[in-house]
């Protein structure tokens, strides 16, 4: 799963640093008000929890696995 | 019912993301120009103004004010409105204010109608002194002039505009990570006083969830802050000490890794924890009286200040708060399920 | 009980006076450090030094502190526990590792002034806070340090479970530190000093509360 993790986060790098790319004053991020700032943090809490759960998720199913073996 | 804490976080999630986003924001100044206005005794002085969330074609009776240090008002001469969120306003400034130092004092610009209610910019536009002459032309009005709407939005605030959402979601998960915290806190003290395992567990679960949480605070956060301050780190007080509990409670994890004995374990990581927890409180108690802070309502006082927090954000940050923690402990229980389990394997 | 304490005192020095070879290193290294990083810089001057002289003073207590208890399992360390009392044992190395560090911290100091060739304006104020923050330093790692002693990689565990902690107590120090040198001005100069003791009282007392905890095998 280490991998996957590492996956995500420059992935998510990536993305913000394409994003901000565009620059200038008038971006779409800073567009209506900056509300698209908003939309990105509600986003990356969202994303940050499920990469856990995920993780999580697939630490549980070796476990059962090593149950169903023994 | 037995999983009543999960309903109301769903529940209260629902409605932070619901009336987070759609709560409107009160009208606001975005900007004027010019900003230095040459008092010409002989003509009018124009403005144009532009702000955000206004309805002026739709309102009927659009005014601009400029108030005096003295709380008198002055009143526009002609108002042209451009749109709805611009306007052009022409004044007849005397070239004598009564109370009025051009060197040091400022006039707050206030726009208002009788839709939005009023929206100020606090010193605003300053004025060049250029003669003595007297006139009487003028009237000053009285500060109870002025139109109030009551209406339940968020406030506008300058720079930071609709990102004052984040409220609800960036300033939210920090204090939900303290609770989790504190109760992981109180666990490792009820397993130096029990020896259970069982408290062990609660306790390391809820420091995972903590950290998990706090490290969506610092992408939040460093998110925010590109779109208001400009960029992604920066020297903030408040933004290191978070990122020293995040090393801290990494710390920890590496302290749990590296002993194999399960009862040393959790006795060492209960003590770091109660250790590094008191020391974590004394930067964030000690640090901020004597650094200034970038976060709004800071420099002097780490908690947030009443005037940043009115009823409308409360409104939903309380809630929001509320609805964090039990999501958190929601997950750290399921956490502590897998470390249950996982000692269940190691100990066949 | 204060005899007893320095039995121990006692013990650790002539350990450590036996291997002569321990203090030279010791000295060796921070005489290197120093060499190399006026070296690198060329010329330091101003908040930099400072803030250099804490960062090697932080370093150099992570390698005199972090072997403070031994390894688990050594013999030495378990005939200790069964003769002394866990907080007996913490003061004594409380004091021993305060001297160590002191002493190392006024040697930087020397040496520092031999290499920038340029004196402390305010020496009392800034030996008074070397002492306060020394004071805190080893408190705090000692106390991690007999956290890490079970671990299999101690030194290493040491900073990385010590340093963040520290972090109050240097910012502090600093800011004192650059007040004493006129590079800041600061007239609350007494309150920061007295937050400095604070620190040191809370972490004094949280380390002889928990050292009978971590202390038992």
């Amino acid at each position: 799963m280490k991998p996957n993790l590492f996956l995500t986060l420059s992935l998510f790098f990536l993305l913000t640093e394409s994003i901000l790319a565009q620059g200038g004053a008038d971006d779409f991020m800073r567009s209506t008000g900056k509300i698209y700032s908003v939309v990105a943090v509600v986003l990356i809490l969202f994303l940050v929890i499920v990469v856990f759960l995920f993780r999580l998720d697939s630490k549980i199913n070796k476990l059962e696995k090593q149950i169903h073996n023994e | 019912m037995k999983n009543w804490y999960k309903y109301l976080s769903v529940l209260l999630m629902i409605y932070v993301i619901i009336a987070g986003f759609l709560i409107p924001l009160k009208p606001g100044i975005q900007s004027f120009s010019p900003s230095k206005i040459t008092i010409d005794p002989d003509k009018s002085s124009y403005l144009k103004i532009k702000t955000y969330n206004t309805h002026f074609q739709d309102a009927q009776q659009n005014k601009v004010w400029l108030k005096l240090p003295n709380d008198q008002l002055l009143r526009d001469e002609k108002v042209t409105i451009l749109s709805q969120n611009e306007l052009e306003v022409s004044f007849y400034i005397p070239s004598t204010l009564p109370d009025f130092n051009p060197q040091q004092d400022a006039l707050t610009l206030i726009v208002e109608n009788e839709i939005d209610g009023y929206t100020f910019y606090p010193d605003a536009v300053r004025v060049n002194d250029v003669s003595g002459l007297m006139t009487n032309r003028n009237e000053y009005h009285d500060i109870s002039k002025i139109n109030q709407v009551e209406s339940f939005k968020f406030p506008y605030r300058h720079i930071l505009h609709e990102t004052i959402r984040n409220t609800f979601f960036h300033v939210a998960i920090w204090f939900a990570m303290f609770i989790l915290l504190i109760y992981s806190c109180y666990h490792s003290l009820v397993y130096l006083r029990s020896k259970s395992l069982v408290s062990d567990k609660k306790s390391a679960s809820a420091t995972t969830v903590a950290l998990v949480f706090g490290i969506a605070g610092i992408l939040t956060g460093s998110m925010w802050a590109k779109y208001t301050w400009g960029t992604f780190w920066t020297t903030d007080i408040k933004l290191n000490m978070s990122a020293t509990a995040m090393l801290v409670y990494c710390a920890y994890w590496f302290l749990r890794a590296s002993v194999s004995d399960i009862d040393t374990r959790a006795r060492l990581s209960a003590v770091y924890n109660l250790f590094s927890f008191v020391t974590l409180m004394i930067l964030v108690m000690v640090i901020p009286r004597f650094t200034d802070s970038l976060h709004p309502g800071n420099g002097g006082n780490p908690a947030l200040g009443g005037e940043d927090l009115d009823n409308t954000l409360r409104a939903v940050f309380y809630p929001a708060i509320i609805g964090y923690t039990l999501i958190g402990f929601w997950i750290s229980n399921i956490y502590f399920r897998y470390l249950t389990l996982k000692e269940k394997v190691e100990l066949i | 009980m204060i005899q007893r304490i320095f039995h121990i005192i006692k013990k650790d020095l002539v350990l450590d006076t036996r291997s002569r070879f321990s203090i030279l290193a010791g000295l060796l290294y921070l005489v290197t450090i120093t060499f190399v990083i006026f070296k690198l810089f060329g010329d330091i001057s101003g908040p930099t030094r400072i803030g250099v002289f804490w960062i090697v003073l932080l370093f150099t207590s992570v390698n005199l502190v972090s072997d403070s208890f031994g390894h688990a399992g050594s013999r030495r360390m378990w005939n200790q526990y069964q003769l002394y009392e866990a907080t007996e044992i913490l003061a004594a190395k409380l004091l021993f590792n305060f001297a160590k560090v002191f002493a190392a911290g006024l040697f930087l100091l020397l040496l520092f002034r031999v290499f920038s060739n340029e004196s402390l304006v305010n020496p009392p104020l800034f030996i008074g806070t070397l002492a306060l923050a020394i004071l805190g330093i080893i408190t705090t790692m000692t106390l991690t340090s007999s956290l890490t002693v079970y671990a299999k990689n101690q030194s290493g565990l040491l900073s990385i479970l010590a340093i963040p902690l520290l972090l109050p107590i240097l910012l502090i120090s600093m800011k004192v530190s650059l007040v004493s040198e006129r590079m800041f001005f600061d007239t609350a100069i007494n309150s920061n000093l007295l937050m400095l003791f604070g620190i040191d009282m809370i972490l004094l007392v949280m380390s002889l509360i928990f050292i009978s905890i971590t202390w038992k095998s």
